[in-house]
């Protein structure tokens, strides 16, 4: 009778345990479908830069510097998130929350950046329908940054998230989980937007 | 946390932050490098096959280190690696589809 009693909780956590899976599993497919999805507009964007107009193309007008600094600090907030995951692993829910605060502010840091880049390259007469160059430019580019959007959503609900929760199981974690693999994805996807659009724009 | 490090991922704490941090300057390393080389003055028939073998390698340290793909379960990395391949069909599709039309 004992030992029957005793199984329910196990069976329980066994069962929570795999949904824990199944959620990771889940994220890893999303991110899957993602990089088919990113590969599909930076293809076209490749496919179509050769054709701007005039005075507007990407060697005219990107800023090779500016985007520097944007990967850095993309960088930099991947870091900040890769610490933040550490310190949950060791329980210390005040260092992951800082180093939480950090990513946050370098991901509002990146957008606040690329949105003044979009509306440098506004001003300067590149709209959504000026070339094919500008079409596929600022929807791989404007997605990126709405990914980023949604990152940095994110990362606000779970600070809020985190001044609630008492304590961290593993239930908890995963939601910490992935949010820092989603971020790292961004932060690979825009490591492959500077080097195979702005650099090799500009270079070509 | 712990069940999503595997054999090979280092364990204790201080470890994990020192390579954390050692791939963060690796990879700010490489995004110089990619720099110096694009003012260097590099031909472009050399200089582009390196920016992307740099893109590569920044890729491969981020999905190692920061994103465990190595060193958690085996399904998570066919689920993405099956989602990157099909992703770099897709890329090369839509390049030949517009470049021959």
């Amino acid at each position: 009778m004992s030992s029957h009693v005793m199984d329910v909780p196990a069976a329980a956590h066994e069962h929570h345990g795999l949904i824990i899976e199944n959620q990771r599993l889940g994220f890893w497919m999303f991110l899957g479908s993602e990089c088919v999805f990113f590969a599909s507009l930076i293809g076209t964007y490749l496919a179509l830069h050769g054709r701007d107009i005039g005075n507007l193309g990407p060697r005219q007008l990107f800023d090779i510097p500016y985007a520097s600094i944007l990967t850095f600090v993309l960088l930099s907030s991947s870091l900040t998130m890769g610490l933040g995951v550490a310190a949950m692993g060791r329980g210390e829910v005040r260092t992951m929350r800082r180093w939480l605060y950090a990513t946050l502010g370098l991901g509002l840091v990146f957008l606040g950046m690329q949105v003044n880049e979009f509306s440098t390259y506004w001003r300067a007469g590149l709209h959504m329908n000026s070339s094919l160059f500008s079409a596929s430019f600022y929807t791989l580019v404007g997605f990126h940054g709405l990914h980023v959007t949604f990152g940095v959503a994110w990362i606000i609900a779970l600070i809020v998230y985190s001044y609630r929760a008492k304590g961290l199981d593993a239930s908890q974690t995963v939601r910490f989980e992935t949010a820092a693999l989603y971020w790292h994805f961004v932060d690979v996807v825009w490591i492959l937007i500077f080097s195979v659009v702005y650099l090799v724009g500009v270079l070509q | 946390m712990a069940d999503a490090h595997g054999a090979g991922t280092p364990s204790s704490p201080t470890e994990i932050i020192r390579s954390y941090v050692r791939v963060g300057v690796t990879l700010g390393l490489l995004t110089v490098l990619v720099l110096v080389l694009a003012y260097a003055g590099v031909p472009v028939g050399i200089l582009i096959p390196i920016v992307i073998i740099l893109a590569v390698i920044q890729i491969y340290l981020q999905a190692d280190v920061w994103m465990h793909l190595n060193h958690g379960r085996r399904l998570y990395t066919i689920f993405f690696v099956s989602g990157a391949i099909v992703a770099l069909e897709v890329f090369l599709a839509a390049l030949v589809l517009m470049w021959t039309h």
